[in-house]
């Protein structure tokens, strides 16, 4: 599958990440999935809400917080699902920073990922933004499949 | 008729790619019982193997979280909206 994001869209990741530093930034990328190709349109910058959602399902050890978690409250998520398709595009991927870690998905990254989106990573080493991956679950759930991303 | 159940882009694999399923019930567990027996292979998608509803999914009618409702109990009329959300979450590994 081919992954295309255009460059404003990049630098637009990397100013977030570099804003929240050193936590993560999280977001989803907006767009359509056209021919087999995934073609980002949008950014929507979301709200890192691991420490504030009503709700955390996930494991919370006493060192995790905003500078090694993203997570993105479900209420958010509604809201800017309802406004993408409002406006003819989907939620086609989710981004988020490994500040001071490698562009690399942990072992947190692949066991709570969901099938069909595209897992974004950015490495941002003292607050200055770096490698951007890709990532796709496989179907087994087993591991993380890179997806070679397309800049225009 | 119908409620209007909205599917998420990470769901639907399992409903020929629909993005919206209208379904017959009364209560969210209707519902979701009825939209299963149309995509069978949604519900492990949905319900953990203790028969409960994941933790990692969250069911909105219209903008309420039915956990904050009556859960599955939760009533429901042809002009509501349920939304399946998926939570969404990452990390790097332990701090340096």
């Amino acid at each position: 599958m081919s992954f295309e994001i255009r460059q404003q869209d990049v630098e637009r990741i990397h100013r977030h990440s570099a804003e929240t530093y050193p936590s993560e930034c999280c977001g989803f990328l907006l767009g359509r999935e056209e021919d087999g190709r995934r073609v980002v349109l949008d950014v929507a910058p979301m709200e890192n809400a691991w420490q504030t959602a009503e709700d955390n399902p996930y494991e919370i050890r006493p060192e995790d917080s905003t500078r090694n978690r993203s997570l993105v409250d479900p209420k958010d998520y509604l809201r800017i699902d309802r406004e993408a398709r409002q406006k003819g595009m989907d939620i086609i991927s989710f981004y988020h920073s490994h500040p001071d870690h490698p562009a690399r998905p942990s072992e947190f990254d692949r066991k709570h990922a969901v099938q069909f989106l595209i897992y974004v990573i950015l490495a941002v080493e003292k607050g200055v933004p770096r490698e951007m991956t890709a990532w796709l679950l496989s179907d087994d759930g087993s591991q993380f499949l890179s997806e070679p991303l397309r800049i225009r | 008729m119908g409620v209007k159940v909205i599917i998420p882009t990470p769901l639907r694999q399992y409903t020929g790619k629909s993005d919206s399923v209208l379904v017959e019930g009364r209560t969210v567990e209707e519902v979701l019982g009825n939209l299963m027996s149309l995509y069978g292979d949604l519900r492990k998608h949905l319900y953990g193997q203790d028969g409960r509803l994941r933790s990692f999914v969250n069911i909105y009618r219209n903008d309420e979280d039915i956990r904050y409702l009556e859960r599955e109990k939760t009533a429901l009329k042809e002009t509501d909206v349920v939304s399946i959300v998926p939570s969404i979450a990452g990390g790097s590994g332990t701090l340096p």
